[in-house]
C-alpha cells in the first residue's frame, strides 16, 4: 500500500477543525508536494519532516511524496500538523499502521524531536467533539491536552516513540530506545494536576481608609457591574481595580474551559498546565491600539485584550488618554459579549465578555476634586479632558465613581481593612440572590437586566422610586441614568439580602453614580 | 579518466547488469549527439526505452535522483526523439527511465556495495 493516513486539527480562531492528511507516494522522481491551501509556515514544514525523518532512522522514500490535507478549501496554518504528515508517510511506507483515526498535534524538530505547539486545549477539545479517541501530542503539552475528558492522551518526546508504538506488524525493528517509551496522560495520573491556584491574588486588606470607594467595588464585583473610577493621582485608583480579581467568585467549568483556552491560543506554547480558575485580568496601557485591544492581525486574526479579559477584568488606566476611536471600538463587545473580526481569508469570532472599569483624574492636572481650588485648569480644558469618554460608552457605565485621597485620620487607624476573602463571600451570596430571580429571564446579573425588565416584571412600588422620579422630571437624570440607578439599587438590595431596593439603597445607588460628577 | 567518470562508467556497467536481469536488452550505451548525450538505450519488450543513469560514492551530496530535475527530463525527451527519428523507430512507443547507483565502500574489502533504485516511466 502506498498511502497513509492520520489526522490533525487547525484551529481558526477558537474554533478547532479536524484535519484529515492523506499521504501517497508515487512511483516517480523525488518530491514533496503539499495540498489543500497551506501557508508559508506549513509549507516549509516539508523540510522539517524530510530532516527528521532522516535524523530519526527511518528515512521518508526517495519518491514523489503527495500530502492532501482534508478538507481542501480550508486554509491551514501554523506547524501542528508536521507530525501528522510525517506519520502518514511512514504510514504510506507501511513503517506504522493504525493511525488513520489518531489525532497527531505537535511541531518537528531537525532532529525529530516533539515540540510545543499553541493551543492544544481547543484543539484537542475539538478533536474529541469530532469524535477522536486518541490523541498524541509533544511531552511539554501533555498536561494541557489531558485537561480534556473522553480522550486519550499519548505524549512523546521523539518521533521514534510514535513510530515504536504504532510500529506496522512486519516492519522493521525502531532504533528506540526502551526506555523512553509513550506515555499515557489520564487526567487521574501523576502528570495531569487538577486545577489549583495560581500566584497569591492582591488582597483587598491593603487598602486602608477609603470606604465608599470599597462599597463601589463590592457593588461592581456582586453586579458584574462596570465601573469608572474617578480620582486626583495617588488616590488608590489603580490600586483598587487590581484587586476586583480577588473579590469576584472563581470560574466555573465552562467559564475556565473557555479562560483556559484562550490564554493556551494567546500565551506561548506549553504554558498551560491547568485549568485557570482565577479570573483574568488585563491592564493594556492606554498607547494600545484598536487591533491589540479588540484583535488583529493579517489572514486570521489572533485575539486581543477584550478576549484574553473574557469572564474577567479589563481595566483602562488613565482611560481618557486612550484614543477615542480605540475607546468606542469597545462598545460593541460591550454589548454583545463577543467580537467578530473580519477579513479577506474569512471571519473569526472571539468570545469577550469581560468587566470594563475605568480609571481617570478629574482634569488634566488631577486636582480637580472636592471644592477644586487646587486645580488649575480652565474650565474648558476640564471639560474637553472627560469629553474623550464619549456619551454612548458612558452610557455603559453603570457605577461612576468619586475616589478621595485617604485623610490621615484614615490611615493612622493602621488597621488592614477587610480582607478579599470576606468581601467575596458577600459578593458570591449576592450573585446567588440574584442568579435565582434572574433565572428566569434567563440572565444571572444585574447588570444585564434590560429597561423593560425593570419597567415591567420587576417594578419597584412607586412610593421607593418617588425620589428618582423627581430627580427624572427635574432632568437631573436621564431615562438611561435612571435605568442604571434601578440595576445599582437591585444590587445594592442583593449585598444586603433585601427582597428588593427601597428608598434607601435607590438613593445610595444615585449617590454612587454621580459621585464621580461626570454628565450623565 | 578522472575519477568521477570512473564512477560513472562503474554505474552504467552495473545499472545495465540490472537492467538486462530484469529482462531489457541494451540497444546501445552512451549515445552521443552534438547536443548532448543518453546514458543507456534499451528495449523493454516493445517499448523503446532512455535510461538515466546517476551514480554517486554515497549519500553525502542527497540522492542521486535528487540530482534529476526538469530541464533535464525534457533534454533527454528530445534525445530520445531523435534517437528514434536517426534508426528509423518513429512508431516505437517509448518511455524514459531512471537508475539511481549508490555505492558504498565496505570496511576492510576492496568490493563496493551498490544499492541500485529503478523509476520507470518518468513524465
Amino acid at each position: 500500500m502506498s498511502m497513509g493516513r492520520a489526522r490533525s486539527v487547525v484551529l481558526i480562531g477558537m474554533e478547532g477543525h479536524l484535519i484529515e492528511v492523506e499521504a501517497d507516494i508515487g512511483q516517480s522522481l523525488p518530491a514533496f508536494v503539499l495540498l489543500g491551501l497551506p501557508d508559508a509556515a506549513l509549507r516549509e514544514s516539508q523540510d522539517r519532516i524530510r530532516s527528521a525523518a532522516k535524523n530519526t532512522g527511518i528515512e521518508l522514500p526517495r519518491r514523489r511524496l503527495t500530502i492532501n490535507l482534508f478538507p481542501a478549501s480550508l486554509p491551514k496554518s501554523g506547524s501542528s500538523l508536521d507530525l501528522s504528515i510525517l506519520v502518514a508517510a511512514w504510514a504510506a511506507e507501511a513503517h506504522v499502521a493504525g493511525t488513520a483515526k489518531v489525532v497527531f498535534l505537535a511541531e518537528l524538530g531537525l532532529d525529530g524531536r516533539l515540540r510545543p505547539v499553541k493551543g492544544v486545549l481547543p484543539a484537542v477539545r475539538a478533536a474529541a467533539q469530532a469524535g477522536a479517541e486518541t490523541v498524541v501530542v509533544a511531552a511539554e503539552n501533555a498536561q494541557e491536552a489531558a485537561l480534556v475528558r473522553g480522550v486519550e492522551v499519548l505524549a512523546a518526546e521523539h518521533a521514534l516513540q510514535v513510530a515504536s508504538y504504532f510500529r506496522a506488524p512486519g516492519a522493521v525493528e525502531v532504533p528506540a530506545d526502551p526506555a523512553q517509551e509513550i506515555q499515557r496522560v489520564t487526567p487521574g495520573s501523576p502528570h495531569a494536576e487538577p486545577s489549583a491556584g495560581g500566584e497569591a491574588a492582591k488582597d483587598l486588606a491593603d487598602v486602608r481608609g477609603q470606604a465608599e470607594a470599597r462599597f463601589a467595588l463590592e457593588l461592581a464585583a456582586a453586579g458584574g457591574h462596570h465601573m469608572l473610577l474617578m480620582g486626583a493621582p495617588g488616590a488608590g485608583k489603580t490600586m483598587l481595580a487590581e484587586r476586583l480579581p480577588s473579590i469576584l467568585p472563581p470560574l466555573n467549568e465552562e467559564e475556565s474551559m473557555a479562560v483556559t483556552a484562550i490564554s493556551s491560543i494567546s500565551s506561548g506554547a506549553a504554558s498551560v498546565t491547568r485549568l485557570q480558575r482565577r479570573r483574568p485580568f488585563e491592564a493594556p496601557h492606554h498607547s494600545a491600539t484598536a487591533p491589540s485591544l479588540l484583535g488583529g492581525g493579517s489572514r486570521i486574526p489572533g485575539p486581543g485584550a477584550v478576549t484574553r479579559a473574557h469572564c474577567g477584568v479589563l481595566f483602562l488606566d488613565e482611560a481618557p488618554e486612550f484614543p477615542r476611536s480605540v475607546l468606542d471600538s469597545l462598545r460593541q463587545p460591550l454589548e454583545t459579549g463577543r467580537i467578530t473580526l473580519h477579513r479577506s481569508a474569512g471571519q473569526v469570532t472571539y468570545p469577550a465578555r469581560f468587566q470594563l472599569v475605568m480609571a481617570s483624574n478629574p482634569c488634566l492636572c488631577g486636582l480637580n476634586v472636592g471644592s477644586g481650588t487646587q486645580c488649575s485648569c480652565t474650565v474648558a480644558q476640564r471639560r474637553n479632558y472627560l469629553y474623550r469618554l464619549s456619551g454612548p460608552l458612558l452610557d455603559r457605565i453603570d457605577l461612576q465613581v468619586q475616589v478621595e485621597r485617604p485623610h490621615s485620620a484614615a490611615l493612622a487607624l493602621q488597621q488592614p481593612g477587610e480582607s478579599s476573602a470576606e468581601v467575596a463571600r458577600r459578593v458570591a451570596q449576592a450573585r446567588a440572590v440574584q442568579t435565582e430571580r434572574l433565572a428566569a429571564f434567563g440572565l444571572s446579573l444585574n447588570a444585564e437586566v434590560p429597561m423593560n425588565l425593570l419597567s415591567e416584571q420587576l417594578r419597584l412600588p412607586s412610593k421607593e422610586v418617588r425620589a428618582l422620579d423627581a430627580a427624572l422630571d427635574r432632568a437631573q437624570l436621564s431615562l438611561r441614568g435612571y435605568v442604571r440607578v434601578l440595576r445599582l439599587a437591585w444590587t445594592i438590595s442583593d449585598l444586603f439580602l433585601k427582597d428588593h431596593p427601597e428608598a434607601d439603597e435607590i438613593d445610595a445607588a444615585m449617590v454612587l453614580r454621580q459621585s464621580a460628577g461626570v454628565r450623565t | 579518466m578522472r575519477a568521477k567518470d570512473r564512477t560513472g562508467v562503474l554505474g552504467e556497467d552495473r545499472a545495465a547488469e540490472y537492467l538486462q536481469a530484469k529482462g531489457h536488452r541494451i540497444l546501445q550505451r552512451r549515445w552521443r549527439t552534438r547536443t548532448g548525450e543518453l546514458d543507456l538505450i534499451t528495449m523493454d519488450g516493445a517499448q523503446l526505452v532512455a535510461v538515466e543513469v546517476k551514480t554517486r560514492r554515497g549519500l553525502g551530496y542527497g540522492h542521486p535522483l535528487e540530482h534529476i530535475d526538469e530541464a533535464k527530463l525534457r533534454r533527454i525527451q528530445r534525445l530520445l526523439s531523435e534517437y528514434a527519428a536517426a534508426h528509423r523507430m518513429w512508431s516505437v512507443p517509448r518511455r524514459i527511465d531512471a537508475v539511481a547507483v549508490v555505492l558504498k565502500a565496505t570496511p576492510g574489502s576492496v568490493e563496493l556495495r551498490v544499492q541500485i533504485d529503478h523509476l520507470q516511466d518518468l513524465p
